[in-house]
């Protein structure tokens, strides 16, 4: 059994965006503090509470709260934030959408938004608005009235399933 | 290249949608230390803290006084005491525990109505509670009102709200020997930089506003947390960072509207309202002087603007701004409109049910006709353009088939009108100037955080330069890269900023004209400008802008034009909104279904912009309506501090909104714009109340309703 005094730091390993990160801390650490020194800096800060979700990133294929987790908790963990997204410049579709349907102002809540957005389409793909709403209600936004984050989800559900097409028949 | 009146995608997205946006906390210099501060867990009192290094005090921020930083009496829960200076965050929160103060309770106020009595002073230091008392009067109502068929007395409350943008306040500052270096999440660097300037006595200061995670009014004044981090970073000269917890947002920041009305009406049968009566009450909370400053505007505008749209002939309406032991009041989002246009369409929507009137007859038979434009209103404001009889026709026909829709669902629906006063000066600053390539740089002196205003500059540059709006770069946020600046509020960005920039880039262009005419040896008048490209009239000659640009800098003559745009008066949108609501009686539930909006906000520059607006704007209005408010004790505590209990609505309690738009009442200024940023949450919230009461059938007084003290 490992254990870390108060005071001491421990090692811990963090794959983000497909890099390996090392990095030494106190166990008392949030990983959105840490995830955001080691230069994430989309990963943000809304609330004291774990009601917001500007943190949200994917941990392990699972959309979580990053400021809810301890950074020596998520040792060892594969993360997805939003800079991991767009590849060789080119934005992903949920990206592309939040452009087109001008569901992004003042930008904030827009990096977790679009991972939890990332996260549904995984689930279900073709997400009902309900199911959107519900599905992000996780996520608070306090400029756009939501409805054209909706539309950009629905929109980025309908480009997936048509970029996904070719793939799952091969 | 038409580009003004497009729907033109974002030119902010890109950084924003990939995570390189860069906010106040996203900053670090090396050696960067971390401030916390310590605040008041009493409404009112005496306090001594023990001074030990590391720990600062009132005395070492504003000796003697008791703001921005209380330093012998503090006067409300959440009030900034004492700041400590650690290594990081966590470790300023530690060393926050470890300070002692002795508080001595004094009595408190926390009613604005008992606040008025002057029998409990707020603060030790005030003659009077009492921070204005105004009262402005037309016609003779207190004859009026003998003459009419009916008479109507009550009381409406405007709850206090807590603008809660998703990024808190935040700052960063450094000086480095000869200037302070100021970064923070604010409204305006120009404006704060003036704050500081005053504050500090010291005039080299640089302001940055990075990307601001939203505002809504709450980061308009200079907090008491920025001009003490900004006076600890002066005198210690290490870089100092300060960003607050969500839950000292709430408890000591954003906190607006809050204010209530005593009226009595008196009207005819036909629901025509011959005499308005009453007195509005501001809290403005404690006094600290920024925010007092900002806020008792805003009840002077609530109480100048509480005729709405309609032709009231006799009124008199008596405005206190009031000191209690509260976080002071500030600017949110409509600022002082949202609830003057409460209160009148309450009041409207009251006498409508008592006569049994339809909500838009009972509107056209009260309404500023047409050919009375432009109308003062006998409170001092001027409505400019504008025809409310006919927008109230055309919304008469959504109003009636969502009734219809209505009635076949069981739902219940609900209608509220609104003018605005928008675009205020005094004036505003542009810069745009071309680099030796060719490059284009327009620079705002105001402040977007959120609002897209940078996009429908590119858009009126390159309409007015007739070039393509990639070749446009828009900046702001710097006081070192532009003369100057007032700011982003009171929904006059687009208008009167824009305006400043319409103005440099026609500036910009004649002196393109002027040089061509140099180089080609010609009479302006003989040269024609096409898409970036001069061409003679009459001679085959023609100059690309490119050949311009390159004689200009060889030849020492600027491409750099600064313009100042002055504002004489606001300008005044309107239009009226509609919502299909859902009311379960049972559960004590209310869901709003179908939200429309039309307005008139003159020329509209970028409909997705302005669309995105009402969307944000009429949530929040909805909110208000239904889920927010803050909820303070009795002991002046704030029991909703976090964004769960306050009642923050998520996209499942959001509607579906359709926005309509006619552009009839074009504004005086440039664009012929009208601001919106406000008007969505000025009208939404009467338009949702109104709503819920149509559907009980019974008078409804307070906010928000899904608290359930309405049914």
């Amino acid at each position: 059994m490992k254990v870390i005094e108060n005071n001491e730091k421990t090692k811990i390993h963090l794959k983000i965006n497909g890099n390996v990160y090392e990095y030494e801390t106190e166990p008392r650490r949030l990983l959105v503090h840490v995830l955001r020194e080691l230069g994430f800096t989309g990963v943000h800060v809304g609330c004291d509470t774990s009601n917001c979700g500007a943190c949200t990133v994917i941990m392990n294929g699972k959309s979580v709260k990053s400021c809810t987790v301890l950074a020596v908790e998520a040792d060892g963990s594969e993360i997805l934030t939003v800079e991991g997204l767009a590849k060789d410049g080119k934005l992903h579709p949920i990206q592309e959408a939040f452009w087109e349907k001008h569901a992004l102002q003042c930008g904030y809540c827009t990096p977790g938004m679009i991972m939890e957005a990332y996260w549904l389409l995984n689930e279900n793909p073709n997400p009902t608005e309900t199911e959107i709403r519900e599905g992000i209600s996780g996520n608070l936004c306090r400029c756009t009235g939501y409805q054209n984050i909706v539309e950009a989800i629905k929109s980025a559900s309908q480009k997936l399933r048509i970029n996904q097409t070719p793939y799952q028949h091969q | 290249m038409h580009y003004i009146g497009q729907p033109i995608k974002r030119i902010e997205d890109p950084r924003l949608i990939t995570g390189h946006g860069t906010y106040v906390d996203d900053l670090v210099f090396q050696g960067t230390k971390f401030v916390a501060f310590l605040r008041s867990t009493k409404p009112h009192a005496r306090i001594k803290i023990a001074k030990r290094e590391g720990i600062f005090t009132g005395e070492d921020i504003n000796p003697g006084k008791d703001f921005p930083i209380a330093t012998n009496e503090t006067t409300y829960i959440g009030q900034p005491i004492a700041a400590v200076i650690a290594k990081d965050r966590y470790e300023a929160y530690d060393l926050l525990e470890s300070i002692e103060v002795e508080y001595e309770d004094l009595p408190y106020v926390i009613d604005p109505y008992e606040a008025l009595k002057d029998e409990k002073k707020a603060y030790s230091g005030l003659k009077s509670n009492i921070y204005i008392n105004k009262t402005y009067s037309k016609g003779n109502p207190e004859e009026a009102i003998k003459n009419v068929d009916f008479v109507i007395e009550d009381e409406l409350i405007n709850q206090r709200m807590i603008a809660s943008p998703l990024e808190t306040r935040g700052i960063l500052a450094y000086f480095d020997g000869q200037r302070l270096n100021v970064w923070s999440s604010t409204q305006s660097a120009h404006f704060l930089r003036r704050n500081l300037v005053q504050f500090l006595n010291y005039s080299n200061i640089r302001v940055i506003q990075p990307d601001v995670g939203g505002a809504f009014g709450s980061k308009i004044i200079a907090h008491p947390e920025e001009y003490a981090v900004s006076k600890l970073a002066l005198k210690l000269g290490i870089p100092l960072k300060w960003v607050p917890t969500r839950t000292e947002e709430m408890i000591s920041a954003g906190h607006g509207r809050d204010k209530s009305m005593r009226f009595k009406v008196g009207f005819n049968k036909n629901g025509k309202i011959m005499a308005l009566m009453g007195t509005i009450v501001g809290d403005l909370g404690a006094p600290y002087s920024d925010a007092n400053d900002d806020e008792s505007g805003n009840v002077l505008s609530t109480t100048k603007m509480v005729l709405g749209p309609y032709d009231i002939p006799n009124a008199s309406v008596t405005a206190y701004a009031v000191h209690t032991n509260k976080v002071p009041t500030t600017s949110y989002r409509g600022a002082g409109r949202p609830e003057a246009t409460y209160f009148i369409e309450r009041i409207i929507n009251i006498i409508a049910n008592e006569l049994k009137m339809d909500p838009i007859e009972i509107r056209l038979n009260n309404v500023v006709k047409p050919n009375e434009m432009p109308y003062d209103n006998g409170f001092g404001i001027v409505y400019d353009t504008g025809d409310y009889v006919d927008i109230l026709n055309k919304a008469k026909k959504y109003y009636t088939e969502l009734s219809a829709e209505a009635k076949e669902k069981g739902y219940c629906t609900g209608l509220a009108m609104y003018v605005e006063i928008t675009g205020f000066g005094p004036w505003e600053v542009a810069r745009v100037f071309t680099k030796s390539d060719g490059k284009i740089i327009a620079i705002t002196g105001s402040g977007p955080h959120g609002q897209g205003d940078a996009t429908a500059f590119a858009q009126i540059v390159a309409e007015t330069l007739e070039i393509p709006i990639e070749n446009i770069e828009v900046k702001w946020g710097d006081t070192d890269i532009i003369e100057d600046g007032i700011g982003t509020w009171g929904s006059r960005t687009v208008t009167v900023g824009g305006s400043a920039m319409l103005k440099a880039a026609q500036e910009l262009k004649s002196r393109f004209i002027e040089i061509a005419s140099k180089m080609m040896n010609a009479d302006i008048e003989e040269l024609e400008y096409k898409e970036g490209t001069i061409t003679h009239k009459t001679e085959n000659k023609k100059l690309e802008l490119s050949d311009i640009i390159k004689y200009a800098y060889k030849n020492g003559i600027s491409l750099d034009v600064t313009s100042v745009y002055a504002v004489s008066k606001p300008t005044s949108p309107y239009g009226v909104h509609m919502a299909m609501i859902d009311v379960d009686k049972e559960l004590n539930k209310m869901r709003v279904i179908k939200y429309i909006a039309l307005d008139d906000i003159g020329k509209v520059i970028n409909p997705m912009l302005a669309e995105g607006q009402i969307h944000g704007g009429v949530l929040q209005g909805i909110a208000q309506a239904l889920y927010e408010g803050a909820k303070i004790a009795d002991d002046g505590s704030l029991l909703n501090s976090n964004l769960g209990d306050y009642g923050f609505p998520t996209a499942v309690e959001s509607p579906e909104i359709k926005w309509y738009y006619i552009e009839k009442g074009l504004s005086a200024h440039p664009t012929g714009s009208k601001g919106i940023g406000e008007a969505g949450a000025v009208v939404s919230t009467p338009v949702i109340v109104n709503a819920v009461e149509n559907c009980l059938g019974k008078r409804i007084k307070t906010m928000p309703l899904s608290l359930g003290d309405s049914l």
